[in-house]
């Protein structure tokens, strides 16, 4: 094998084994939300695999593995502020309270409907 | 094409202009994920208050197409890196060849997506007084589906069309092979991909069985 | 460096070349990647919407001389007010100092020859054009009437106004703001010159670093929430629909993740400015330099954790307002911090009174008052007496126009010699100053007292026992019209007829006095080279009290 083919070669195989494993992933979690597994842990399964392939295209497609620090401050940096989104605002659904003027718990479906305004 | 033909005003060097780009582009990345942060954010909140009827209303996405789909992005994603790294090394031919097959497979996943969202409609999922589906909060789960969709596609067309545009530029020999673009341009069709695995979790998978 | 006296250099013809005369074509100017240039298309633009916004609220003003409707209709009074705040806001203040200023200073004082991204510099123009040219499209075509604020159902399903245009147009110039912050932090990152250290940078640099930290990671959210609004309006997709399951209280979740931390996009900069001036005018460098960067950085980052104290009344729980009250003390330290400093670096300084420092001084205080009010509404059971009132709109203008705009105006006339290569007339300047902050004072004190009585905000018809206040502050808004169109007035004179400036006509320190006025194209004839702190007014063993100092102020001996 000339040297250029060994060099394209060896360009091919880590991404090439990076794909199997995300498609892998999928196929596992596609598998996991059509078994009987509970809903808890279906959802479970869900995130972490997306994490993983998150992780795995941040990582080796987008070169988070071999970048300087700063980009990889930048590229957390937006994770970091999804989070304090995400927690200061569920901090406020999660501490409602479960009562509703119309005598039903707030936000159930059957109260859906109850105490409405016009639908378009 | 030597190093000369790429440095632009104000950097002293090539090598600054490479880090300035990778940067802006995180940078950048870093604000798209905000951006579709708010919708991930929405659909949390009514995830949470709304759990059964989410259950019934993505038991109604087309997971084939979704998952098609999913695959289709992942194998893009790939050829991007492959083009990326071609182009880094130099291999002209190779680098343009995988853009070009990038630019096909997003195609393919708008062209599926397409078939899908004929199918949404022909099902009557749109919300509206006619849906079909209760309780009646069925149709925000619905409505976020078609605004993350929708966004996302926006989002990949416009991935396509830059794709190409480097394409024709790198082609016809316009900018060098060695330009910073191509690192940029890969970066964001990750991102487009990672958003994607997000709402395949989001919307496909739950209230499967 | 011994001390420099503040003379006018020499009169004498500007370079040959300098960056406005490099090309004097419309064309060359609309197509320009220089960022002063950019910098100036901005200021024009948005001293434009600042006139029209403040030809709406004048209008208002007007009706509300009196506590009947008699001026305008209801819908048309609703509409004035929302366009005010919508261009004021988004097409006035956000871009204000960081895009005029900033876009101007940022590279010349980290001794850089352009932003790192020049052409994205020149489309974040452009996206402020378009966004604006929806507004225009909004207001010729009869305004808006939800309030800056665009709170769903309101907006989303009963306004009657041009809502999915209005909030298009803000979604346009929010890209402008984003392409913008990208820019300075790659600039402020790359491209500082060699021995620019990062403690080294003067604090307009850091101002203008952090502000553009909170416009990346706030403005993108606005963006999605104004499309949800345009999503449900306009496609019926049911986001914040109650009647479907929806929560209008999740919207202001959204748009207040931006919108506070927008009002420290306005602030953050004008804290700049005000370094920047005080330093000058004492002769001092700033008291507590350290600090004073690190409550930059902490205000920007605090900022996006206290947005849930304008929803103290909205149904958020009451757990999520206890925290987000108790962040809302927080974030007052930091800034708190800055003004003890600010007042600390005055103390013992060389203080002169041109018109910049006049606009600081009032910047300081005026900041100091509505910074306290903010401290009232932080308060959970204050807040819910004080919410919608005339007190917050005291408190946010003391803040917005006594706080930003002062700075903001300190600023133009601080850099308008090494801008415009002129001088200003001083006088007229400093009574614009002085009329401006007795014009504040009379518009807006009374608010707060009428707020406090129980004053709604954005009402049209009052109670009668609220006039006074009113008929005060709309005397007071004809005041401050006076003061901010004399600047107009005489700043344009002065570009014709005004004394030429030498390279440093205030002997300020700062990389941007070392080069001409106006500068070069390039902002300097060479790299320049950085060897010390920022704001050496005085050598360490030179200067008054010398003897005086305390000996661990002193720096060691330099070779």
């Amino acid at each position: 094998m000339s040297p250029q083919a060994r060099r394209i070669l060896a360009m091919w195989r880590g991404p090439v084994f990076v794909w199997a494993i995300l498609v892998l992933l999928t196929v596992a979690t596609f598998a996991a939300a059509d078994s009987s597994l509970g809903i808890v842990t279906k959802t479970a399964i869900h995130f972490a695999v997306v994490a993983m392939q998150v992780v795995l295209i941040g990582v080796f497609f987008m070169n988070l593995r071999t970048s300087r620090p700063l980009l990889r401050l930048a590229a957390v940096a937006g994770l970091y502020w999804l989070a304090i989104m995400f927690v200061l605002t569920f901090n406020d659904y999660a501490s409602r309270p479960s009562s509703s003027p119309c005598g039903q718990p707030a936000f159930s479906d059957a109260n859906v409907g109850q105490c409405e305004s016009p639908v378009r | 094409m030597s190093d000369v033909a790429l440095l632009r005003e104000p950097w002293p060097n090539l090598e600054r202009q490479r880090y300035a780009a990778s940067f802006g582009i995180w940078t950048f990345l870093a604000t798209e994920l905000l951006f579709f942060g708010g919708l991930f954010l929405s659909y949390a909140v009514y995830r949470s208050l709304h759990p059964e009827a989410f259950r019934v209303a993505s038991h109604e996405t087309a997971i084939a197409y979704g998952t098609t789909n999913t695959l289709i992005l992942l194998t893009s994603s790939l050829i991007m890196t492959i083009a990326e790294r071609a182009a880094v090394e130099g291999l002209r031919r190779l680098t343009i060849t995988c853009l070009l097959v990038t630019a096909a497979l997003g195609t393919a996943f708008l062209v599926v997506k397409g078939f899908e969202y004929a199918e949404d409609i022909s099902k009557g999922l749109l919300p509206g007084p006619d849906f079909p589906l209760r309780p009646a909060s069925t149709q925000l789960f619905w409505g976020l589906y078609w605004i993350m969709t929708g966004v996302h596609a926006i989002h990949l067309t416009v991935g396509i069309g830059v794709v190409l545009v480097l394409t024709a530029l790198i082609s016809r020999a316009t900018i060098p092979l060695q330009t910073p673009a191509s690192e940029v341009i890969s970066l964001y069709w990750h991102l487009v991909d990672v958003i994607w695995v997000t709402l395949y979790a989001l919307l496909y998978l739950p209230g499967r069985k | 460096m011994t001390d420099i006296t503040a003379d006018f250099a020499p009169a004498t013809a500007p370079a040959p070349t300098n960056y406005l005369n490099d090309g004097t074509t419309l064309w060359s100017w609309l197509t320009t990647t220089d960022h002063k240039r950019i910098g100036i298309l901005y200021a024009l633009s948005i001293t434009f919407f600042f006139f029209i916004g403040g030809i709406a609220i004048g209008i208002v003003r007007l009706e509300l001389l009196t506590p009947q409707a008699d001026v305008v209709g209801a819908e048309a009074y609703n509409r004035l007010f929302s366009l005010h705040g919508i261009i004021m806001v988004w097409f006035f203040l956000v871009p204000s100092i960081p895009a005029t200023l900033g876009n101007f200073l940022l590279p010349m004082m980290i001794g850089a020859p352009d932003v790192a991204f020049p052409r994205l510099n020149l489309l974040s123009w452009y996206l402020y054009v378009g966004g604006a040219l929806f507004t225009v499209y909004v207001i010729l075509a009869g305004g808006v009437d939800t309030g800056w604020t665009f709170y769903t159902p309101l907006s989303t399903n009963y306004a009657t106004g041009h809502v999915a245009a209005a909030a298009s147009g803000v979604f346009v110039a929010g890209f402008s703001t984003i392409a913008t912050g990208v820019n300075f932090v790659a600039t402020t990152h790359m491209l500082r010159a060699p021995g620019m250290t990062w403690f080294r940078l003067p604090l307009f640099v850091w101002a203008i670093y952090a502000v553009s930290l909170v416009m990346l990671l706030s403005t993108p959210v606005l963006a999605m929430t104004l499309l949800l609004i345009i999503a449900e309006r306009v496609f019926g997709m049911p986001v914040f629909d109650p009647a479907r399951g929806g929560d209008p209280v999740l919207f202001q979740h959204l748009f207040w993740f931006y919108s506070h931390p927008a009002v420290y996009i306005m602030i953050l900069p004008a804290m700049g400015v005000a370094s920047e001036l005080f330093t000058c005018f004492a002769r001092r460098r700033v008291f507590g330099y350290t600090f004073m960067v690190y409550s930059l950085l902490g205000i920007a980052v605090i900022g996006f954790m206290v947005w849930g104290h304008h929803m103290f009344v909205a149904g958020q729980s009451p757990l999520a307002s206890l925290v987000f009250s108790f962040l809302s003390f927080i974030v007052a330290v930091p800034s708190a911090i800055k003004v003890f400093n600010w007042t600390a670096t005055l103390y013992r300084g060389q203080i002169t009174f041109e018109a910049p420092m006049l606009y600081a001084m009032g910047f300081l205080a005026l900041f100091t008052l509505g910074g306290l009010t903010g401290l009232h509404l932080a308060s959970v059971p204050l807040d819910i007496h004080l919410h919608d009132t005339y007190f917050v709109i005291a408190h946010f203008h003391f803040i917005m126009v006594g706080g930003t705009v002062s700075a903001f105006l300190g600023g133009i006339h601080f850099w308008w010699p090494k801008i415009t290569g002129r001088m200003y007339p001083e006088s007229w300047a400093r009574f614009a100053a002085i009329t401006m902050f007795l014009g504040f004072l009379t518009t807006f004190l009374p608010q707060y007292v009428m707020g406090y009585g129980g004053m709604p905000r954005r009402y049209q018809i009052y109670l009668p026992e609220f006039q006074i206040y009113h008929v005060m502050s709309s005397v007071g808004a004809l005041i401050l019209a006076v003061a901010y169109i004399l600047p107009l007035l005489y700043l344009g004179w002065s570009l014709l007829h005004g004394r030429r400036a030498g390279d440093n006509p205030w002997g300020a320190s700062g990389l941007e006095w070392q080069t001409s006025s106006p500068p070069p194209k390039e902002n300097f004839h060479g790299t320049p080279r950085v060897e010390h702190a920022p704001y050496l007014y005085h050598e360490e063993t030179t200067g008054p009290d010398v003897d005086r100092r305390v000996p661990s102020q002193a720096r060691e001996e330099r070779p």
